[in-house]
């Protein structure tokens, strides 16, 4: 595993997508370590604002990490403020990532509800290269199912065409097919066997499920999750961001995993849902 | 480093004045990523109990402030996995001469003396005693809320003990002063404070708790000004040494600590804003010698008039 680090970075762009939601480009020497699934602790420069604000990665490379973001408070407010040469504390690259290993060969989905919906970017652009390069490591199909609550809250949706096939769920049915991204996934994806997913957590406890109900009826299908926690380190040592596992946890040997750092990705039969 | 950092305490030298704070430091490992554990006076590891603890539900922290809340719940292995595995990786940095202090929690008096005896005999130089945990015989109040209880639980700690004892005080008490006697009374060889201040805060949106658990400890700039209240009086009012953090985030606030009497500090929150914070206060403080033609940082302890 990378080293992790914390530096100064440097904002190369920032732009809105929709409303209320921003896309950050950084500067910063973690971009090339950076792992789909993986996430980074930006720190407010306003010091009364101590702990740090976990992001997903949602690209990465040439040296920069692109960030979307949601603002929703203080915060992320502050960060939308800054603009190309500005400077932000950061610390990464934390958590373990998605096991994109466990796609090779198999028909795969990758799906984002939301918020969640940005690291599956980097996530279905690593896999599509994979098929492209014909690559031992290469899924044998990728569907990529963004899912939104109706057409004023869709963003990136564009970025996804020419990852594979693109399925859209929208809430109202304004924008793709009118359901959850489970909905979509039984309807119109019958070969999933591995399933990428983050989002909220009504969505991944319905995929988890929807994985049990497919392996119950004999089918060997995984699925991969993302979980969110409130955090206060982000590099393992507060434990304040665990989550009930079924299995003892390497840490504490309680059944509480580190959200920062045994996730956060867990297969979903770790979970207690 | 050269020995004007060096301060002494319950018999111990340490390097410099400058150790982690229980709980925000795990047991050091994953700092060691950050800069080299050695420049530290003293790890002070996460608190560890007889059997392994399963701690609160989530969320656990929040912010507020300047500050933060926390309700881990003291999660931790328990002793057999921490002396298996856990201080092991603590022996090179041993070996460089920072001190080890095993922060130590529990539930009765026999639990504390359990884990206490599990170490006689461990690489360990200092033992923390954390009486902020619930007395499930006495109704749940907390061994460090009630001076009789705070002066036995230290008497059976020092009977146990090989190592010294440091008693870390709970700040959540009427006079700090009464309950620093106790423990000196029960023949602690220093205390340690403050830990978390009990705090709540309430999300007004959706009239919820932000802690699972409701209320939480804390911690931060914002205690720093009770915190150095309560060393000062702490340290006039026993003989022993008091080892002072709550907040400290410069080398600044640490002299300030140690100008209220404080022999040594502990830095903990200001380690998870910022993971290299300790090395940087400890250059800080060095430099505040240089400014001030201080020759050892021993005579600031308690040099306020
Ligand atoms: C692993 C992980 C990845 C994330 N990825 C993204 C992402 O890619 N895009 C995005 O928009 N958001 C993401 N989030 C959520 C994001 O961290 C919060 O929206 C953000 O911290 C809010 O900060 P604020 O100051 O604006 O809000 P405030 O509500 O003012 O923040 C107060 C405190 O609560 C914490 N907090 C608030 N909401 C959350 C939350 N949902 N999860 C964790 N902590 C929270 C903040 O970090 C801060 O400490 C992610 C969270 C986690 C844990
Ligand atoms: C996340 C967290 C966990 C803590 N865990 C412990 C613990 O296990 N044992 C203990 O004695 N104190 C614990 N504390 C208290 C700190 O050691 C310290 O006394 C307090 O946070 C004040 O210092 P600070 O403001 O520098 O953080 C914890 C504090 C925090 C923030
Ligand atoms: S945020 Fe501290 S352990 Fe995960």
């Amino acid at each position: 595993m990378s080293r992790k680090q914390e530096e100064t970075a440097r904002v190369a762009g920032q732009e809105q997508l929709a409303e209320g939601i921003f896309s950050l480009l950084l500067e910063t020497s973690l971009a090339d370590s950076a792992r789909p699934g993986q996430f980074v602790n930006l720190y407010c420069g306003d010091r009364s604002r101590l702990l740090p604000r976990p992001i997903s990665i949602c690209e990465a490379g040439d040296g920069r990490l692109r960030l979307v973001y949601r603002t929703v408070g203080e915060g992320t407010r502050e960060f939308a403020a800054l603009r190309p040469g500005d400077e932000v504390r950061i610390l990464g690259c934390l958590g373990n990532g998605y096991d994109l290993e466990a796609a090779a060969g198999r028909h795969v989905v990758v799906t984002g509800g939301g918020l969640g919906v940005p690291p599956m970017l980097f996530t279905a652009r690593l896999l599509w290269e994979r098929m492209e390069r014909h690559d031992a490591l290469a899924p044998a199909g990728l569907t990529v199912v963004p899912g939104y609550r109706d057409r004023q809250t869709v963003f990136l949706d564009r970025e996804f065409e020419g990852y594979g096939r693109v399925l859209y769920a929208s809430d109202d049915g304004s924008i793709g097919t009118k359901g959850t991204v489970t909905d979509v996934i039984r309807a119109q994806t019958d070969d999933a066997e591995v399933i990428y997913a983050c989002g909220p957590l009504p969505m991944l406890r319905s995929l988890a499920g929807f994985a049990e109900e497919k392996r119950g009826a004999g089918l060997n299908i995984t699925c991969y999750v993302s979980l969110e926690e409130r955090m206060a380190c982000g590099i393992g040592t507060c434990l304040g961001c665990v989550v009930k596992t079924t299995e003892v946890d390497a840490h504490s040997r309680v059944h509480n995993a580190r959200i920062c750092t045994e996730g956060p990705v867990f297969d979903s039969r770790q979970i207690v849902w | 480093m050269s020995e004007r950092m060096e301060v002494t305490v319950a018999g111990v030298t340490l390097k410099n004045p400058v150790m982690s704070a229980s709980g925000t430091f795990g047991n050091g490992q994953e700092y060691a990523e950050f800069f080299d554990l050695a420049k530290l006076g003293a790890v002070v590891t996460k608190g560890v109990s007889l059997t392994p603890w399963e701690g609160n539900p989530t969320p656990r922290v929040a912010e507020t402030p300047s500050g933060m809340l926390n309700a881990i719940g003291l999660q931790n292995p328990g002793i057999d996995v921490f002396i298996e595995r856990e201080l092991p990786k603590l022996r090179e940095v041993r070996e460089a001469g920072t001190r080890i202090i095993v922060n130590v929690c529990g539930h009765s008096v026999e639990e504390y003396v359990g884990v206490i005896r599990r170490l006689a005999d461990e690489p360990v130089d200092l033992l923390e005693i954390n009486v902020s945990c619930p007395n499930v015989k006495e109704g749940a109040i907390a061994f460090g809320q009630d001076p009789e209880m705070l002066r036995d639980v230290t008497k059976a700690c020092k009977n146990a003990a090989k190592q010294p004892v440091i008693m870390k005080l709970t700040p959540n008490v009427t006079d700090i002063r009464v309950l620093a006697r106790a423990a000196e009374e029960g023949g602690a060889d220093a205390v340690s404070l403050i830990n978390t201040l009990t705090g709540m805060k309430i999300d007004v949106e959706r009239r919820k708790f932000l802690l699972a658990n409701r209320t939480g400890g804390l911690s931060g700039p914002a205690i720093h000004p009770v915190a150095v209240r309560m060393v000062y009086e702490a340290a006039h009012a026993v003989r022993i040494p008091v080892i002072g953090m709550g907040g400290i985030a410069s080398g600044t606030d640490a002299i300030e600590m140690m100008l209220a009497g404080a022999a040594a500090v502990a830095v903990g929150t200001a380690t998870l804003h910022e993971p290299a914070a300790m090395p940087r206060i400890i250059g800080e403080m060095e430099a505040y010698l240089d400014r001030h033609g201080i020759a050892s940082v021993r005579e600031l302890i308690g040099a306020v008039g």
